[in-house]
């Protein structure tokens, strides 16, 4: 994704603002990386370029 | 009763050969997307293959495609490089529509295509409305397409559709596996009661090639 993404997303649970942590980029361009919503505590990892926003307890 | 983990799970499983099968846009949406007038930001929800993502590209800065399944955003990535897209005119999200991960009103434009009937709750249902509902701006539409029980797949067993409260698995057959998709079908009646429970106006809707499109516009 790219970083300016950020500014249009939104917690899927409380729809805050997300903090973006990057741990590898390309150009513009996130590669590695998480989301994560101060008010819920919840990470949402970039893998691949690609983030994963469904919610935390998806899995369940 | 499937749940949706159960279809990610499904679209998981067959994503590569999915997507061959799924090569083509849908005429009925490309017509709708050429004719609408250009705007920012667009999003595919329930993108797939990203089959039609080029199309909204032509029309829209920004174009995002949200699909629950990673293995067919992957596929996605793989054809939209192919066709030369170039990275900076789409970007993918896995996410559910249910709880779409963006702010109130971003979107210009939102297309919603044989998504809607793999939701297997009529709560689910309604979240997935009220989420489309919030994330468009105001004065835009939706487009949105189901499979209908006049689909010519359901020769002789519509019967058995309705006794199952419109519940129904259909097969999909690959490399000698056979694998169980859920769908709620839908029958006219049916699908303009639910969607009258949103904050939607109806604004057409017709049925085509087996499916309904409906057009669902933010007053």
């Amino acid at each position: 994704m790219k970083k300016e993404l950020k500014e249009k997303l939104a917690c899927p649970i409380c729809k805050s603002e997300l903090e973006l942590r990057i741990d590898e980029e390309e150009d513009d361009e996130v590669k590695e990386g998480e989301l994560h919503c101060p008010n819920c505590d919840n990470d949402y990892p970039i893998e691949d370029g690609i983030p994963n926003l469904l919610p935390p307890d998806f899995e369940s | 009763m499937a749940d949706k983990k159960e279809v990610q799970d499904l679209y998981d499983k067959i994503s590569s050969d999915f997507s061959e099968r799924r090569n083509y846009p849908w005429p009925e949406v490309v017509d709708y997307i050429e004719n609408s007038k250009k705007g920012k930001n667009a999003i595919d929800l329930g993108c797939g293959n990203g089959r039609h993502i080029p199309h909204l590209s032509q029309i829209y800065e920004t174009v995002i495609g949200l699909d629950i399944s990673k293995a067919m955003l992957c596929e996605a990535r793989y054809k939209l490089e192919k066709e030369n897209l170039e990275k900076q005119e789409f970007e993918l999200i896995q996410g559910d529509i249910t709880y779409i991960p963006f702010k109130d009103e971003v979107f210009d434009c939102i297309i919603n295509i044989a998504t809607f009937h793999h939701l297997p709750t009529t709560k689910d249902r309604i979240k997935a409305l009220n989420e489309m509902f919030r994330v468009l701006k105001e004065d835009k539409e939706v487009l949105f397409s189901v499979w209908s029980i006049e689909h010519e797949y359901f020769d002789g067993n519509r019967k058995e559709i309705r006794e199952n409260d419109f519940d129904y698995n259909v097969t999909w057959e690959s490399n000698g596996r056979r694998l169980e998709r859920y769908y709620h079908i839908f029958d006219e009646k049916r699908l303009k009661r639910q969607l009258g429970k949103s904050d939607f106006e109806i604004k057409s809707l017709e049925l085509s090639s087996g499916n309904y499109y409906v057009r669902l516009h933010k007053p």
